[in-house]
């Protein structure tokens, strides 16, 4: 197991280098570089008409005239010994300002969105698969196809508006105005926690469906198996014997689901975000690429991919504590 | 120095001013800052306002302090930022967009040949923290400006001759020199500039912002490195702009206390410096903070628009198609619309590159071919089915609502749909000979086979390109469509590489000469002629323009020696008769009317703007001097 664990974490190495690499080369495989996309927007806004000499001056002093293996070994050697990500040309800012802040706060509406999938998907998927076929099991299945179906921003404007026409109020944002640049406090805890079931359950709901699916099927495949069928003939209380066995072998999924879940909330979560107007990294990450803002848009998704490698890690070294089956090889 | 047009308008607000003063001895201000007086936190009213504050004449009435200003914003550096709350310029816009009048400067003069511009500042006029506002801080802001390392946006302090020369000659009277004739300088000024330094001078503070340039303080790159930038120069520019620092004094009406990009909101609150006052002597602004939420969607924003917490806004969410839904709720929330002039020289201008290498050449530079092109489109549907009627069909032109550069011939000929007539001049233009699809063919028999460049993100424009493609083949010419996104567009016109090119441009009243590109290659915002303003410009890979066009850009510098509107007017209508007999481009629609929306309370908001990004609505119509009515909540 030990061995197991140090060899993966050798293996991450080379793979989050490779990772930092293919980022770079996609973040700037656009025709063009952050210069010509900001031009671009600055006309855009109306008629304004930008130096050229000033442009040229402006990619000299960011670098970007300067060959691709220089500004990645730029950008990676600062981060690997100074653990500095450069700038963000887009915000002005050092990129490591905008990053944690916003990643903090992401894996707060991940957790939490995770949490409500469990706790919704779990129950739900057990029971479907228990009273297979019954009214319960119909009702469930039509409203998670329904999750499965309907796109999550368009869930998300849906619930806005009729909030909007019902109670007359705007959702949206993680925070009320008068919290939002405050420093943290136990009022303004109290107020994110206000606010956070709006995203957890609109980025939840498609999870959920999918996993009560899941739940469901590999449920009712083990609960066929002769292995229950001994289990019920000694005499074993039927709850017992069903969370005891069946249910800890369809268990599986869920925890395999967690290395992937990271990525997809954030990458998945993106346009519902920007919708609901959540301070979180998809938003910054989508405009960062749009704006080809090299160093932001790298280094969010190193971090993240940083991040979904060790999810990763954890979810297969849980899931082979969970099953004396998996092999360590 | 004689005395122009300036001095008139000068003279007029001065003694506006003078009066405002004598009439009320005393000035009041708000009752916040009341409190912070007496309890002594701030200076007497007296000591914080210049010695002949700005009276700014009530578009409707004198207002009463308080409330907010709920509006929203979608970036760092959105215009909309800028044209409400920072809107502060030397000179600006008078309101009718006429002129240039005085703002932060008390006065500015200009010398018979437009190279020299002489500025007097307000007596005792201070930055937000107190500190006093001199011609040290100009002299100091071209400094900046000229900084290669900083490479701030600036376009207004150069020209062809370089950049401005700034020199102080006394505390407050500055003069800014060019080395060639600059009649427009004090129209550039007036504008905004998305990129930042529309107001060049005014957001400098030298007193501030000399801290982290290392030729006044030795420690600036330490400051930088601890602040977690990578150089001195990018910490400058983060401590400039606006939007993003608190710390910087400003001489606008609200300063920035929540910045962009912390949270999902920016704040802006009053300035108890700022120099304007209302004809009672009241000190502006009347609102006590705007407050923008931030937006990455524009959905979204609209929903704030429809709860009636928008209390005036005018970007983004105005849009044609948003307008029924607004008008829908206009009544429930007490909502009006603003009336804005667009100043729309085309919103599809279709440009035929004049300097293109290779065979279809023969076609794009046959001005039969144009003009036959141009009379196959049925514009009305067009425009009909694209704007759903906010547009008119109209050639690459100034709008009649602009009676000083409006030529009757560059906005309407060719412009009648007439099939007959259109397949007449194509087949004077010598495309007579068919392939067996009914394609023209050119001379040497290949088939005439146009690519339109259009760009990913105006859907209007791929609409349009979609249509007229579709007329096109009707009269036998073959139009494919390109879609690419912008900046790959920008990429491949600026190299020459474009056939067709399709742009939308302002440009369709007094901006016209502000942004002359789709008139005549002056800038590379067009696409008849890129090598011929590589030509203007000096640059490489340029070509020789034939001559009509080289006497476009003779009496282009022309007008650049004059300092007076109807002067410059004057000379560039005599270019707008060369552009329209020479009709390099054809255009599609213009949109007539724009609007921005604002809820009833919020009172002296004139409900007739100029709409032109150029123009800088609101900021021309004193937003310090809007305020919330509360009776009419």
């Amino acid at each position: 197991m030990l061995q197991y664990v140090v060899r993966r974490i050798l293996l991450m190495i080379p793979t989050l280098f490779l990772i930092s690499f293919v980022t770079f080369i996609v973040v700037q495989l656009p025709p063009g570089d952050y210069l010509n996309a900001y031009v671009a927007a600055l006309t855009q806004e109306g008629g304004e008409t930008v130096d050229r000499e000033q442009i040229e001056m402006l990619r000299q002093r960011y670098g970007l005239d300067e060959p691709f293996m220089v500004q990645y070994w730029y950008w990676i050697s600062n981060i690997i010994f100074e653990g500095d990500f450069g700038r963000s040309f887009q915000w002005n800012q050092p990129v490591s300002d905008l990053l944690w802040g916003r990643i903090g706060l992401t894996f707060a509406v991940s957790l939490a969105s995770l949490l409500f999938v469990y706790v919704v998907a779990f129950p739900i998927g057990v029971y479907s698969a228990i009273r297979k076929y019954s009214l319960g099991d119909y009702v469930f299945t039509f409203f998670g196809f329904i999750g499965l179906a309907v796109p999550n921003f368009l869930l998300a404007l849906v619930l806005m508006v009729v909030s909007l026409q019902v109670f007359g109020v705007t959702p949206g944002g993680l925070f009320s105005p008068e919290y939002a640049s405050a420093p943290w406090s136990w009022a303004k805890f109290v107020d994110f926690l206000a606010h956070l079931w709006v995203p957890m359950i609109i980025i939840g709901t498609a999870s959920t469906a999918a996993l009560i699916r899941v739940m469901r099927a590999n449920l009712l495949d083990e609960l066929n198996k002769p292995y229950v069928e001994t289990a019920r003939a000694k005499g074993q209380s039927e709850a017992v014997l069903i969370m005891r066995y069946p249910v800890r072998i369809a268990l599986n999924p869920f925890v395999s689901r967690l290395g992937w879940e990271l990525p997809a909330l954030v990458s998945g979560a993106a346009i519902t975000s920007i919708v609901l107007n959540l301070p979180t990294a998809g938003p910054v990450l989508l405009t960062a690429l749009q704006s080809q803002d090299m160093y932001l848009a790298g280094s969010f998704i190193l971090i993240l991919s940083t991040l979904t490698v060790i999810g990763t890690l954890v979810s297969d070294i849980l899931l082979a504590w969970l099953d004396p089956r998996i092999r360590y090889s | 120095m004689t005395c122009h047009y300036l001095c008139r308008t000068v003279s007029a607000v001065a003694i506006t001013a003078a009066l405002a003063g004598v009439a009320h001895a005393e000035y009041n201000q708000a009752p916040s800052l009341e409190e912070q007086v007496s309890s002594g936190s701030l200076p007497a009213l007296e000591d914080r306002l210049p010695a002949t504050p700005l009276a700014v004449e009530a578009v409707e009435a004198v207002g009463t302090y308080g409330g907010t200003w709920r509006t929203a914003m979608s970036s760092r550096t959105d215009s909309w930022f800028y044209r409400t709350v920072n809107y502060d310029h030397l000179v600006m816009w008078n309101q009718d967009w006429t002129d240039v009048v005085p703002n932060v400067a008390e006065s500015v003069e200009a010398n018979e040949d437009a190279t020299v511009f002489t500025f007097t500042l307000r007596e005792g006029h201070k930055w937000s923290d107190g500190t006093p506002f001199t011609s040290a801080d100009a002299v100091f802001a071209m400094e900046m400006l000229k900084d290669t390392n900083l490479g701030i946006p600036a376009r207004a302090w150069r020209n062809a001759a370089g950049w401005a020369d700034v020199e102080a000659i006394d505390e407050r009277t500055f003069t800014v020199t060019f080395g060639e004739p600059y009649g427009t300088f004090l129209q550039d000024v007036s504008r905004i500039s998305s990129s930042e330094m529309g107001g060049g001078m005014v957001k400098l503070p030298k007193h501030f912002m000399s801290q982290f340039h290392p030729d006044y303080n030795e420690n600036a790159e330490q400051l930088a490195s601890d602040a977690g930038f990578d150089s001195w120069a990018d910490h400058f520019n983060a401590k400039w702009a606006v939007s993003q620092s608190p710390e910087k004094p400003t001489l606008s009406a609200w300063i920035v206390t929540e910045p962009f990009g912390e949270g999902s909101q920016v704040r802006a609150v009053r300035n108890p410096y700022y120099f304007k006052v209302d004809t009672e002597g009241n000190q502006l602004p009347y609102i006590d903070e705007v407050f923008f939420n931030v937006y990455q969607d524009n959905e979204v924003m609209l929903l704030q628009a429809l709860a009636g917490e928008m209390d005036f806004h005018g970007r983004h969410i105005n849009t044609v198609v948003n307008r029924p839904v607004l008008a829908d709720v206009a009544e429930e929330i007490d909502m009006e619309f603003i009336r804005l002039i667009a100043s729309s020289a085309n919103e599809g201008a279709i440009y035929f590159n004049q300097t293109f290498d290779g065979p279809m050449a023969e076609a794009l530079t046959n001005r039969d071919f144009r003009a036959g092109l141009s009379h196959a489109l049925d514009r009305e549907a067009i425009c009909d089915t694209v704007f759903v009627g906010a547009a008119v069909p109209r050639q690459i032109a100034v709008s009649p609502e602009f009676d000083p550069l409006y030529n009757e011939q560059l906005a309407n000929q060719h412009l009648e749909f007439d099939v007959d007539l259109a397949n007449e001049l194509l087949d004077k233009a010598g495309f007579t000979e068919r392939d067996g699809e009914g394609f023209r063919l050119l001379s040497n028999g290949d088939r005439v086979r146009l690519i339109i460049q259009v760009r990913t993100d105006k859907q209007d424009m791929i609409d349009i390109a979609d249509l007229a493609s579709r007329y096109w083949k009707e009269v036998g010419v073959d139009v494919q469509l390109d879609v690419v996104e912008r900046s790959l567009s920008d990429q491949r016109r600026d190299a020459n590489q474009h056939m067709l090119l399709m742009e939308d441009h302002s440009s369709g009243l007094a901006d016209a000469i502000l942004a002359a590109a789709p008139y005549l290659p002056v800038d590379d915002d067009q696409g008849f002629g890129i090598p011929w303003f590589y030509w203007y410009a000096g640059m490489d890979n340029a070509q020789e323009p034939p001559e009509q066009v080289q006497r476009q850009i003779a009496l282009y510098r022309e007008m650049g020696t004059k300092t007076q509107p109807a002067e410059q007017f004057e000379v560039f209508s005599e270019i707008l008769q060369i552009t329209a007999d020479n009709f390099f481009a054809l255009g599609t629609c213009s949109e007539e009317v724009q609007y921005s929306f604002k809820l009833d309370h919020m009172r002296n908001v004139p409900l007739t703007q100029h709409g032109s990004f150029a123009f800088a609505p609101p900021g021309p119509y004193h937003p310090a001097h809007f305020w919330l009515d509360e009776s009419m909540r």
